[in-house]
């Protein structure tokens, strides 16, 4: 799931990326408005926004977010902590709002919640076919049995649940694992797909030739033992 | 009839009461204008005597000599005497003439001849020719020196008197009523004048101690101003200092924010990283509840200097509904992870607040509820229309305190005895909710347990119900 992380502050910002990072969210952070604007076109799931930037106010980027063809969950992180404030960043548009200092795990915990209200799910739990997923805790379970997953092949499963009717191109899906940062090297996403598909069926993703690919549905494992 | 007097005859009573400025307004004016009436009235008495007296005289002094001229031409007292009774009875018949005596001595004084009204003493020697007073009388002898006898005619004193009694008098009246007149106007305009006064007291008396805004100068009589103008200088550099004082907390507790946010999200991401020994962890743990008992106490001073400040918080109708389930959103993460239920109970009702004040005031109860309510496992946040009033109310199911504890619980830095050790608490959070409660003209109240229940705290703020204006809700 791919974040894009808006904080001035470089200390609170590297903690906040390393956390989510290690989360297995795909984390951009910057620092400044217009940084922030630039990154837009990102397929972002969500934004974790600051209020209080040097360029400018928080609240004026959710215009722009709210324009994006699939406008990304918002989540603000500030340290304005007056009932007023929050109605005003909720009525900005933003769909949560998060006051310093906070849990690292709260944040977590709530951008997870964005994402599942985001992806229409009423649960927080994932379950599809055969398949289920707890996100809080990243395990995936296939007819009752762990699967395991590194961070990349996680972040890509979600990324195919999450939109379980849609084609996800390719660059969609590297919006999804990878941070502008890493870049992501050619054939990569075919070789993350060819592992989902040892570790959780060949018919759990469908290639959509041209285009993309879209989830299918979790069946027998045929190879497990490869690249767990 | 109660023996009560209404507040506002209490204070005209006290306006008239010894050492009030009005008392002694009127008492100076009223005496000074006795004063000048008085000694209206004793000169002009005076400057009518002398009037009285000289005419008098003069006319004395004719009558006599027209008399004197009568018996100088009667040597004989026979026909002397018929001619002065004559004269006599002709004087008297005049208007507004009384009959004067007279009477004829010779050169020793010897009575010859007198009116039946002059006096019967012998006159002593040596006669002189002039006026003089006499027993009562105003007399003018006057020689005929023919006959070697001195006439005397004389007016009564005490007729004098009268026609300068009845003057004086005459012109009194009308003054005493000017007097009662300018003593009634000067009443009427120093009450009018007090009235002025009084109002200005009255709005400094009935100021509430804490409020430190301006005295309003509109009504205050301009002698007052310069009082008023003092009195607001002085109120106005109070209220700055207050408000530097508040301000650096506000300012210090809100700029720690992001550096405690920092600090604390570097610890807990360490404590996720940490792979070494379980000490260490433990070591991690104690840091990261280090850091949010610090965090703690900086939320609750920022909390302290908003809630401090003096003017009433009433401005705005606030939806009691919409701050409960922002509130309980806001906490319910905290909740869930001490494995507590967090739950909203709310009827649409408004009151007259402060929508960043309320929101302050149940931050600070649901806070004191997660942090003190151990043992419990809901917390309910309610607000309801209730035959009292407006209720917001926030319920723990803990432990509760006990009734010794209770009162003392709003004053600041006192901690419920089951975190005293903890420290859990920065013995804040309800001395500032009730400061915020009174300032919204609400009132905090504190059970433990709650009605009808065995075990728990309640914290209730209770408005009273709006006079019906508040807007509907939809």
């Amino acid at each position: 799931m791919r974040i894009l992380l808006v904080e001035d502050d470089s200390a609170l910002g590297l903690a906040v990326r390393d956390y989510l990072l290690r989360e297995s969210y795909a984390v951009d952070w910057v620092t400044r408005l217009g940084a922030a604007r630039a990154c837009l076109p990102g397929n972002y799931v969500c934004v974790v926004l600051d209020l209080g930037l040097p360029d400018g106010d928080g609240l004026s980027l959710l215009p722009a977010l709210r324009a994006l063809p699939v406008p990304p969950a918002v989540l603000i992180l500030t340290a304005r902590d007056r009932l007023s404030d929050r109605i005003r960043g909720l009525d900005a548009g933003a769909d949560d709002y998060l006051v310093k200092p906070f849990d690292l795990p709260e944040v977590s915990a709530r951008l997870r919640a964005l994402a599942r209200r985001r992806a229409g799910r009423r649960t927080p739990n994932i379950e599809i076919g055969r398949l289920r997923i707890d996100p809080a805790t990243r395990v995936v379970m296939l007819d009752g049995t762990k699967v395991e997953m590194s961070a990349h092949e996680y972040s890509l499963l979600m990324a195919l649940v999450e939109h379980p009717g849609n084609i996800l191109s390719r660059r969609q899906l590297e919006d999804a694992i990878y941070t502008m940062d890493e870049g992501a090297t050619s054939n990569v996403i075919e070789v993350y797909i060819s592992r989902l598909r040892r570790k959780l069926g060949k018919d759990a993703i469908r290639t959509a030739r041209g285009y993309g690919y879209q989830w299918g549905c979790a069946g027998e494992v045929q190879d497990q033992a490869g690249d767990a | 009839m109660s023996g009560d007097y209404p507040p506002e005859l209490g204070q005209r009573f006290r306006l008239w009461g010894a050492g009030s400025l009005m008392t002694t307004l009127a008492r100076s004016l009223l005496l000074g204008l006795a004063l000048l009436w008085l000694i209206g009235v004793v000169g002009s008495g005076y400057v009518l005597q002398r009037m009285i007296d000289g005419k008098s005289d003069d006319e004395l002094l004719e009558t006599g000599n027209i008399l004197a001229s009568f018996i100088s031409r009667s040597p004989d007292l026979t026909t002397a005497a018929t001619a002065l009774a004559d004269a006599q009875a002709r004087a008297a018949s005049a208007p507004g003439h009384d009959r004067f005596a007279y009477r004829v001595v010779d050169g020793t004084g010897r009575i010859l001849l007198r009116s039946s009204n002059a006096p019967v003493a012998d006159v002593l020697p040596p006669l002189r020719e002039g006026l003089a007073n006499l027993d009562g009388w105003r007399v003018v002898t006057l020689a005929d020196r023919s006959n070697a006898r001195y006439l005397q005619v004389a007016d009564p004193l005490s007729e004098r008197r009268e026609t300068l009694v009845s003057a004086v008098l005459w012109l009194t009246a009308p003054l005493a009523i000017l007097l009662a007149f300018a003593g009634f106007m000067v009443l009427r305009a120093s009450r009018s004048l007090m009235d002025h006064v009084q109002r200005t007291a009255t709005a400094v008396a009935e100021r509430d101690p804490q409020a430190l805004g301006v005295l309003p100068l509109s009504g205050v009589v301009t002698e007052m101003r310069p009082a008023v103008e003092a009195a607001n200088r002085l109120l106005a550099r109070v209220s700055h200092a207050l408000e530097v004082e508040r301000s650096f907390t506000y300012n210090s507790a809100h700029e720690l924010r992001t550096p405690i946010a920092a600090a604390l999200a570097q610890v807990q991401l360490m404590a996720t990283l940490c792979e070494g020994p379980p000490e260490l962890k433990v070591q991690a743990a104690r840091l990261i509840e280090s850091m949010v008992r610090l965090s703690r106490l900086s939320e609750r001073l920022l909390a302290l200097a908003r809630a401090e400040g003096t003017e009433p918080l009433v401005s705005q109708w606030v939806d009691l509904a919409q701050v409960v389930r922002l509130t309980v959103d806001e906490f319910q993460y905290d909740a869930r992870l001490q494995g507590r239920e967090l739950v909203a109970e709310t009827e649409a009702v408004r009151v007259r607040g402060d929508l960043d004040a309320v929101g302050l005031a149940l931050r600070n109860l649901v806070e004191n509820a997660l942090v003190h309510g151990a043992g419990g496992t809901c917390i309910r946040v309610v607000c309801r229309n209730e035959s009292r009033g407006i209720a917001l109310r926030v319920i723990d199911d803990g432990h509760g305190v006990s009734a010794a504890e209770l009162p003392s619980l709003t004053e600041r830095f006192t901690r419920a005895g089951n975190v005293a050790d903890t420290a859990a608490g920065a013995g804040l959070g309800l001395a500032i909710v009730a400061m915020l409660a009174r300032r919204m003209r609400a009132r905090l109240t504190l059970h433990s347990p709650p009605a009808a229940v065995a075990t728990g705290f309640e914290a209730c703020i209770l408005w009273a119900r709006p006079s019906g204006d508040a807007p509907k809700l939809r």
